[in-house]
């Protein structure tokens, strides 16, 4: 199979990848070592490869590469954080024991990103809303629902000068 | 997933020349989700697939005033929910985008999409059926409005050519003071799964007169309207638990269900009287307590 160019925005930097026509965004970011980005069911339907597109959260596996010519990705190696530190969500995940064997986490990461940003103050049944797209075998899902409440939290604090580094990292 | 060739057409003129020059061995995609899950099961390998996801004028939702909506074939089925004059105008289908798949992939999943997939179980079907809504489908010389049930003939089967692209849908703005409507279907879990059964039922009225329509989803070969069950509702001013029962013997007699993975033939037609009177009841309790929406 020949390769086609493929130019996007990925975590902020324009990258210049040779893909595939039949190759989904998820394989195209393996391949290229965003390795954050899970391969589950490859069907849409556990959200272990979800990803941000544009401000939309997607499942990577049902997105080919050479659709996001020219548009922005986000994966969890692109979240701000400051030096050293997570990012507030992951932070949360940690802090309300949200991620045990972990494979499920950055898919629930993006997708936290993405509604959180237009669902500051989230109700619960908010939350499993935009989470129904997300499957975890571990936790049995309490815990994360409750990061997800707790990562809000942290997002609607202002933020206190010279704390975040590199200043907002919503 | 099988090797094929991927065109991102700029707009439709080239899509139309793609699919003119190829047309056996090429297929169409709008969102992906159903085609590239089907690709990946080998149960299409199209030497070339036209990527309509990358002609911009597809994107919109288009009011016009007093006629109807028209949604091009890009529109997922987050930015219908999203809509206000969507929600306002078809409750029924607002209610169906909802229950489709999980809000993820709505993102990508579009309306136009589902239609096109024509299987039993598409959610969006029963209420597109029950607003009437037409397929706009063009060549690169022609373009003509095709009613739903004249599109889908059959489980994934489509009346269109190989040269023919379903560009929008567009739905008619009755005439109506009021539009409320309820969709209800049985699935083994809430998200990510498709229907057993599903039931449309809406209702606009106008100055007093009012107007029923009744779709059903996954119990017949492709969804339907129940005429019959819609005779019964228009004819009656009291509809009371008797008059609820005799549509869904209406629903059942016009419904052939199947025994599939998904459920049992005797257990459809048992879900389906459920699904009946609740999605009537609703109905019948949203036009009470919603202000003259239309
Ligand atoms: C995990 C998962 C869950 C799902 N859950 C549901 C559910 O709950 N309910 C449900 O109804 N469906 C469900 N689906 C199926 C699918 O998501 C929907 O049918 C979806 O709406 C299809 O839209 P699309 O844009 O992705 O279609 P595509 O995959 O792009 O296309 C579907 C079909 O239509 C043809 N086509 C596409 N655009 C056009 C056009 N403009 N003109 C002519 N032909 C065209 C394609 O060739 C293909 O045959 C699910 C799928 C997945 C993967
Ligand atoms: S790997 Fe994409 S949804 Fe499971
Ligand atoms: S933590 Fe293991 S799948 Fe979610």
């Amino acid at each position: 199979m020949p390769k086609h160019a493929l130019s996007f925005v990925l975590n902020g930097e324009t990258v210049d990848w040779e893909v595939e026509t039949n190759a989904t965004l998820l394989q195209a970011l393996r391949e290229n070592g965003v390795t954050s980005v899970k391969r589950g069911c490859e069907e849409g339907e556990c959200g272990a490869c979800t990803v941000v597109i544009d401000e939309l959260a997607q499942k990577s596996c049902l997105v080919l590469a050479l659709e996001v010519e020219g548009k922005s990705v986000l994966t969890v190696e692109g979240l701000p954080a400051a030096p050293g530190k997570l990012h507030p969500i992951q932070q949360a995940f940690v802090d309300e024991g949200a991620v045990q064997c972990g494979f499920c986490t950055p898919g629930f990461s993006m997708t936290t990103y993405a509604f959180l940003k237009t669902h500051p103050n989230p109700t619960d049944e908010e939350i499993r809303h935009a989470l129904s797209g997300n499957l975890c075998r571990c936790t049995g899902y309490l815990s994360i629902i409750k990061a997800v409440k707790t990562a809000a939290e942290a997002l609607s604090k202002p933020i206190v000068a010279g704390e975040g580094g590199e200043g907002d990292v919503r | 997933m099988k090797a094929f060739d991927l065109f991102r057409p700029k707009d439709l003129f080239q899509a139309f020349s793609r699919l003119e020059l190829n047309q056996h061995e090429t297929v169409l995609k709008s969102g992906g989700t159903d085609l590239l899950i089907w690709i990946k099961k080998g149960l299409v390998s199209p030497k070339e697939v036209v990527d309509l996801s990358s002609i911009d004028s597809l994107n919109e939702i288009e009011v016009k005033e007093g006629e109807g909506i028209l949604i091009g074939t890009n529109v997922s089925l987050n930015r219908i929910i999203d809509h206000p004059e969507m929600k306002r105008r078809f409750p029924a289908l607002i209610e169906a985008c909802e229950t489709h798949s999980d809000a993820v992939l709505r993102n990508k999943a579009t309306l136009v999409g589902n239609v096109c997939s024509a299987v039993p179980s598409g959610d969006t079907i029963p209420p597109l059926l029950c607003y009437e809504a037409e397929a706009v489908v063009q060549t690169s010389c022609s373009k003509r409005h095709l009613p739903l049930p004249r599109l889908i003939i059959g489980p994934r089967k489509k009346s269109i050519s190989k040269t023919e692209i379903v560009t929008h849908l567009w739905i008619p703005l009755p005439k109506a003071d009021l539009s409320v409507g309820a969709y209800r279907r049985a699935s083994r879990r809430r998200a990510l799964d498709l229907a057993q059964a599903a039931v449309a039922c809406t209702l606009f009225q106008h100055r007093g007169e009012r107007d029923f329509r009744l779709a059903v989803g996954a119990l017949s070969p492709i969804p339907v309207r129940v005429s019959e069950g819609e005779r019964i509702l228009n004819e009656t001013s009291n509809i009371d638990e008797k008059i609820a029962d005799r549509v869904a013997d209406a629903v059942l007699k016009a419904i052939q269900p199947i025994t599939d993975v998904r459920g049992s033939r005797e257990f459809r037609f048992a879900v389906t009287v459920e699904l009946v009177r609740e999605s009537l009841s609703l109905c019948l309790t949203r036009a009470k307590t919603e202000e003259g929406c239309y």
